[in-house]
């Protein structure tokens, strides 16, 4: 193989991009750090970071454990409430259509204000008010986002494969199961992540009703004078949790992609290890993503994902 | 084996089948034509209640299926269908594609239901493609898997719905071929096609249908070659051009 000096340039990869900028955000952020330290007349107090790491880990574990509670009860809640919003009756997806409305348009911190202020004057005596406060306050936020999540990811799933599943005998929820769910599940598992980790950094608020997790703990540690590196502790602890969440989706999207459906990556040579392009990432991720990827299925194209296997190539089309 | 028996429905306000009435006997290949919107794609989801009919009986051997003591999806096993879209499952193989109705309804088991859904997609001659995804697959085998998962279920007779108007031209025939074969195996079919070719060799008669209404009806040779009506010839002059 010698190098043609004909060849034409590459384009550029917007994946290295995208990893580059991120190296770069990290460079600087340790670069800010060492000079941070190197400022001898105010040195990073490692000895105080090492001393203190652990109260907030016990924060961090209460932040998880809330966040996913929450998490899951919303995901129930949000399931029924989307399925509900896809009815052809008008006053259960209108209801539904209102509980949406009415969470996305409010703020999470006043939402935990009134839930906060109710719960105290209809069940003055309640036991652990905080906990049950903050866990209720994030579970409701969360069921509204996720809600309109499964409203798109069942609406993309193209009417005809309906009609299909029905006329070889499934009933309804026959077709929901084997059918629907199985194809909309692909569609929402990117926009679902991002939910979680949002709601994992939305936990934060919780500090202010005192719920000791992982902001709370931090707070109280500052009262020591150490600011920054207390604060240098939670953002990378935080970070610790919710970008190995992204890899992990990354990862199990990769492995259940329906092969030959979806934005063909080109792959050239060997694809960097985890790379996807910054648009299938967008894609994947926000509600404009997943908008155009319900149009493209109602176009009765495509949506997610291209096989690793690089014979499915050839076995297209003969 | 399939009777339509005075069939009303509206839509809303729109009176889309006004009154069809038919009959299709056992190993009957039967072709409804007519213009686009006259209600032949409703028609035929009537017949498998995919569509439930307003007023009117559909029978299938003698029973009244679209009554409320009759299950819709028993019909349904019964009479199988293929759409123009092929809309095979996106997410499964082309086996499962073929295999998921007798997993799922028959509560076949697993290797039976393989054993089955590779004889029937070899009958499509597509045995080399049955770990094929649909997004994988060319229009014309796409719609030949369609066939094969219709057949799986051994169905009395299959509805075909505009089958070959989604294809490309090159892929038209290996469906038409299949669907031949399959008449000539004594597969008692209702094929809603512009597939004038298909019509003459294969359907034994053929029934045209403008505005929710049947104009005619009668042999191949009756209603494509010297239709009576005004209609019927305006629409034959249009197609065969």
């Amino acid at each position: 193989m010698t190098p043609n000096p004909e060849e034409p340039p590459l384009r550029p990869r917007i994946e290295q991009l995208g990893e580059k900028a991120g190296a770069v955000v990290l460079v600087v952020a340790v670069a800010l750090g060492l000079l941070y330290a190197m400022n001898l007349n105010e040195p990073l107090d490692l000895q105080f970071m090492a001393g203190n790491y652990e109260v907030l880990l016990e924060g961090a574990v209460l932040s998880v454990l809330v966040t996913g509670a929450a998490y899951s009860s919303g995901m129930a809640l949000g399931f029924v409430f989307g399925w509900l919003r896809t009815s052809k009756h008008r006053i259960p997806r209108g209801l539904a259509t209102g509980w949406v409305e009415a969470i996305r348009g409010t703020p999470l911190f006043v939402q935990l204000l009134f839930l906060y202020n109710v719960l105290l004057y209809y069940f003055p005596t309640l036991e652990s008010r905080l906990l049950v406060t903050g866990f209720l306050a994030l579970a409701l936020n969360t069921s509204a986002y996720q809600a309109e999540i499964f409203r798109a990811g069942l609406q993309s799933v193209a009417a005809g494969q309906v009609d299909a599943a029905r006329s070889i005998g499934l009933t309804y929820w026959g077709a929901m199961r084997t059918v629907i769910l199985p194809q909309a599940i692909r569609i929402v598992v990117p926009p679902l992540t991002n939910e979680g980790i949002s709601l994992l950094k939305a936990s934060s608020l919780l500090f202010y009703i005192g719920v000791q997790e992982l902001t709370y703990e931090g707070r109280i540690l500052t009262f020591g004078g150490k600011l920054v590196e207390t604060y240098l502790m939670v953002t990378a602890i935080y970070l610790a949790m919710t970008v190995p969440m992204s890899k992990i989706i990354a990862w199990l999207e990769r492995r259940y992609r329906i092969p030959g459906l979806g934005i063909q990556q080109e792959v050239r040579g060997r694809p960097a290890r985890g790379a996807r392009s910054l648009a299938a990432r967008v894609l994947g991720i926000d509600g404009a993503g997943l908008r155009m990827a319900a149009l493209m299925v109602r176009r009765g194209r495509v949506l997610i994902g291209k096989p690793r296997r690089e014979s499915r190539n050839e076995s297209g089309m003969d | 084996m399939i009777r339509v028996e005075g069939i009303h429905k509206w839509f809303g306000t729109l009176h889309v089948l006004k009154g069809i009435s038919f009959e299709v006997k056992k190993g009957d290949v039967l072709v409804v034509i007519g213009p686009s919107g006259s209600g032949k794609s409703t028609l035929l989801r009537c017949i498998n209640l995919l569509v439930l009919p307003d007023e009117g009986r559909v029978l299938i051997d003698g029973v009244q299926v679209n009554s409320p003591k009759i299950r819709p999806e028993w019909v349904r096993q019964q009479v199988g269908m293929v759409f123009q879209q092929f809309n095979l499952f996106a997410h499964l193989t082309a086996l499962e594609n073929v295999t998921l109705g007798l997993r799922k309804v028959r509560k076949v088991r697993e290797e039976e239901a393989k054993r089955k859904g590779k004889e029937r997609l070899a009958r499509v001659g597509l045995v080399h493609k049955i770990d094929a995804y649909p997004a994988e697959l060319s229009g014309g085998q796409q719609q030949r898997v369609a066939i094969a998962r219709a057949l799986a279920m051994d169905p009395k007779a299959v509805l075909f719905d505009e089958p070959t108007s989604a294809l490309d031209p090159e892929f038209i025939k290996e469906v038409l071929d299949v669907m031949t074969r399959l008449a000539r195996e004594g597969m008692t079919m209702v094929v809603v096609s512009h597939e004038m070719g298909f019509a003459r060799n294969v359907a034994n008669r053929v029934l045209f249908m403008d505005n929710g209404l049947v104009l005619e009806e009668g042999t191949p040779e009756e209603v494509i070659a010297a239709p009576r009506h005004e209609r019927t010839r305006a629409f034959m002059n249009k197609i065969l051009e």
